[in-house]
């Protein structure tokens, strides 16, 4: 905003201030004027005020009367006043007259004074009344308020002492509330204090089952794997054993074959192997070797062998059911193993061991004939 | 202070009713727009024009016009009385105290004046000039003597469109009274 048109603005200011007081008070609703202060005319004011020319009056007709009344007569019909006498006394009732005006004009002003200070002393009676009047006008509103707050305040006081009561009710309920949940937090602290041992021992115990059971599975899975090796192992030793078992009665058939072209040459079947059983001395043999033998086990044997080859001797081929008997007999008294077993701790070379391998070729040869 | 007012009191002190009257008439409504603008409600207004008035009567003889004017002098009393009521006014912050006491003019306004009076006529035919709402506003502040925040109460409005509103009807105001040439 410019200079000039800050002071312009300025200038609109005051004209509108100016106009607005002027229209305020051209508006302003007025009302009757109040009463002016009047001079009361009361009867002393009354007396006063007139009581100067009351007092002249009677002066003046006092004067008239005693003049009227003089026998002095006046010269050519002159008044009486010109008696000396007459005169002086006029001029003295005059003079007296004239105090009495200025004392009563004294005692009028006097008077008024008076009444101004009467009524500027009412003016202020008045303000002294009205301030008054408005002192108790507050006391009453104080009183009625401070009656209302007392009011309040015991009403307040009462919803205290309620509020009390009902917050100590309150508090004896809580107690009691809190030592039963007391007793049964301390229950439950000792039930759940148990269950957590308990809890805790059963999840060691069970830690440590589990570990074992840790163990015992990687021990079975440990057994089962040294089970299958030992199948394994034993399926190639049974196949392994089978093999040799194989090769050994091939190699007992060959050896037989030999055995027979050079004891029985011409002879076939079950006769051939009792002709190389004759040519080849074996009844008398296990004669002479029972003799020498010296446990009673070789003994045993050499005898159930010699009851076998007897009646290998007397056997007829064609008798099918004869020679089944005999094998079954021969298995029954598992002849054949017994007679590896006796012959595993002997020296090569020896008699014994001769025998009973040419034994072994004669008898497992009756099993292969049939 | 004027020859008809020095009359009036002359007659009122020699005890003339109708020089009281006339007395009244000639200044109530000035006294009665202090009250309202120094925020009394109507009917306390009319009581404390009465109240004023009454002291002014009492002590009327008291009044030196070597000393001031009469409405100066009835501007004493008038803020006397309304200081004693002063707890009983409606919303202090919603008049203005600087154009309450506008109401009694010092004695170098010359608001009596044929130009003023000119003046005044001229500043109250540009405020008719404005629409009602500006028109209004106008009035609220510098008649009724609202500050903005008066204003925004008696107007329903918030006190930022009061100022604005206001700036608003000064600027046409200006140029009404340029036109008129009651401003350069």
């Amino acid at each position: 905003m410019s200079e000039d048109s800050k002071t312009t603005r300025e200038r609109l200011e005051v004209m509108l201030r100016r106009w607005g007081a002027r229209a305020a008070a051209d508006e302003a609703p007025i009302g009757a004027p109040p009463a002016a202060p009047t001079r009361r005319r009361t009867t002393v004011a009354f007396v006063l005020r007139w009581a100067p020319a009351a007092a002249a009056a009677v002066l003046l007709l006092a004067a008239g009367a005693t003049f009227l009344l003089s026998p002095v007569k006046r010269p050519d019909d002159k008044p009486r006043s010109a008696d000396p006498g007459k005169r002086a006394a006029t001029e003295a009732l005059e003079a007296e007259l004239h105090a009495a005006r200025m004392e009563l004009q004294a005692l009028r002003d006097e008077n008024l004074t008076v009444h101004n200070r009467l009524s500027e002393a009412r003016g202020f009676a008045a303000d002294a009344d009205r301030a008054r009047d408005e002192v108790m006008e507050r006391a009453g509103t104080l009183q009625q308020a401070l009656g209302a707050e007392k009011t309040e305040a015991r009403r307040r006081e009462e919803a205290l002492k309620a509020h009390v009561a009902r917050l100590k009710r309150t508090t004896e309920q809580l107690e009691k509330l809190d030592k039963a949940r007391r007793g049964e937090l301390a229950g439950v602290k000792a039930k759940v204090g148990t269950e957590t041992d308990l809890r805790r021992r059963t999840e060691g115990e069970l830690k440590r089952v589990r570990a074992r059971l840790t163990v015992a599975a990687r021990e079975l899975q440990r057994q089962r794997d040294a089970i299958r090796g030992a199948e394994d192992e034993g399926r190639n030793l049974r196949n392994e054993l089978a093999m040799l078992r194989a090769r050994y009665r091939v190699s007992l058939d060959q050896a037989r074959r030999a055995y027979l072209a050079t004891a029985a040459p011409g002879f076939k079947g079950l006769p051939a192997l009792q002709q190389a059983a004759g040519r080849r001395g074996l009844l008398k043999r296990c004669a002479a070797l029972q003799r020498a033998a010296r446990t009673g086990e070789a003994k045993r044997l050499l005898a159930q062998a010699e009851v076998a080859l007897t009646r290998l001797s007397m056997l007829d081929a064609a008798d099918i059911s004869g020679v089944q008997a005999f094998i079954t007999q021969l298995r029954k008294d598992d002849l054949v193993a017994r007679m590896d077993r006796l012959g595993e701790g002997m020296t090569a070379g020896g008699e014994m061991q001769g025998w009973l391998f040419e034994t072994k070729l004669i008898l497992t040869g009756v099993q292969r004939v049939t | 202070m004027d020859d008809a007012a020095a009359q009036l009191i002359s007659r009122c002190l020699g005890g003339d009713q109708a020089a009281y009257e006339a007395l009244y008439r000639s200044s109530a409504g000035r006294v009665a727009a202090y009250f309202a603008r120094s925020g009394f409600d109507a009917s306390r207004t009319d009581d404390l024009t009465q109240e004023t008035f009454l002291r002014a009567f009492r002590f009327l003889g008291g009044f030196d016009a070597d000393r001031g004017t009469f409405p100066a002098w009835l501007g004493t009393i008038a803020r006397n009385v309304a200081r004693r009521h002063w707890r009983r006014r409606a919303g202090a912050d919603t008049f203005d105290p600087e154009l309450a006491d506008e109401m009694f003019p010092s004695p170098q306004r010359p608001d009596r004046a044929p130009e003023a009076r000119e003046e005044f006529a001229a500043v109250g035919d540009c405020v008719e000039s404005l629409d009602a709402e500006l028109g209004r506003i106008v009035r609220l502040r510098y008649v009724r003597g609202l500050t903005t925040r008066g204003i925004a109460r008696e107007a329903g409005m918030p006190e930022a469109t009061v100022r604005s509103r206001l700036d608003d009807a000064l600027k046409r105001l200006e140029g009404c009274l340029k036109r008129k040439g009651f401003l350069e």
